[in-house]
């Protein structure tokens, strides 16, 4: 091998070994940002099966809170907030339970019709019912958006981002994430 | 010589697996919105009155999916039970089916 190929040989080798090198970086944003993304579904996962499995249980629901604490006007409507009334085959009195958006930490949260009202998942920036056959409740549309956690994933507010955070290059982006799905309560027709 | 062509034969079969796994990725996305729109007609067509319900067979498309459902008598009790299927479509292909019984509430 002469010194003209070993040149040769060097010079591909490092052009090769640069171009890979050069992955790396954005690579580096990639890791940071896809365990935030396996949150997000995890959020998503469970905000969707707590309402789900209420909704699918549910003999009555209303565009409105009920219950002693904070209750809106009897008949109001408002879209961002539901309350199922369930009635347990072994209870006397049905029981409810209210849904809404806690927007000052972006918060869904669950009031049990009493005196308790819990946080179910956080980071969420969208929360909206869509009450099909309304005064007569057939189907329940909903609408849940979350976002990244983490402000060093997000960016300026928009259409991915309903929450600005602090993150100045693309690489880091992780866009809100927005499911839709419907449930139709099968215990609709067995109020008393 | 011997060398590069299996250097080449390697990276070759290597070119292919990643050929394979964009093509599994894309056959997974398409059977989850395919789920997903079954799910969603159902819920709809669960949400009709009884007699609605009964006639409720159909067709119809969402973007590149196109859903076919049908709403069946159930044998056992054809006056108070019906199954209903909805399969989703995309490329001519079955990307998702979905099956559940509903029956008639007696007041």
């Amino acid at each position: 091998m002469t010194i003209t190929e070993t040149l040769i040989a060097s010079a591909l080798t490092m052009t090769i070994t640069g171009a890979i090198l050069s992955l790396v970086v954005p690579a580096e944003g990639t890791f940071q940002a896809q365990p935030e993304v396996a949150d997000m579904e995890q959020r998503l996962r469970v905000a969707v099966d707590a309402l789900t499995k209420d909704l699918v249980m549910s003999s009555e629901v209303l565009p409105y809170r009920t219950g002693p604490v904070n209750p809106d006007p009897a008949g109001s409507f408002f879209d961002d907030r539901i309350t199922i009334v369930l009635t347990p085959p072994l209870e006397t009195l049905p029981v409810s339970r209210t849904y809404y958006l806690r927007s000052a930490d972006a918060t869904l949260m669950r009031y049990d019709g009493v005196v308790t009202d819990l946080p179910v998942v956080d980071h969420v920036v969208k929360l909206a019912f869509e009450h099909i056959g309304y005064p007569s409740t057939r189907r329940v549309g909903v609408t849940l958006r979350v976002e990244a956690a983490s402000a060093s994933l997000r960016g300026p507010a928009g259409a991915l981002f309903t929450r600005a955070g602090t993150s100045t290059t693309a690489q880091r982006y992780v866009p809100d994430r927005e499911v839709h799905f419907d449930v139709a309560p099968r215990n609709i027709d067995a109020r008393p | 010589m011997i060398a590069t062509t299996i250097l080449a034969v390697g990276v070759a079969s290597l070119a292919q697996l990643f050929t394979l796994a964009i093509g599994s990725n894309l056959a997974a996305t398409h059977r989850t919105r395919g789920v997903m729109l079954a799910a969603q007609k159902l819920e709809e067509l669960r949400s009709l009155d009884w007699d609605a319900a009964l006639r409720a067979g159909g067709t119809d498309s969402v973007g590149e999916y196109g859903r076919r459902w049908s709403v069946d008598p159930l044998p056992l009790h054809p006056d108070n039970a019906v199954t209903i299927e909805v399969l989703v479509t995309w490329n001519h292909a079955q990307v998702g089916r979905l099956a559940t019984i509903a029956s008639r509430r007696t007041p």
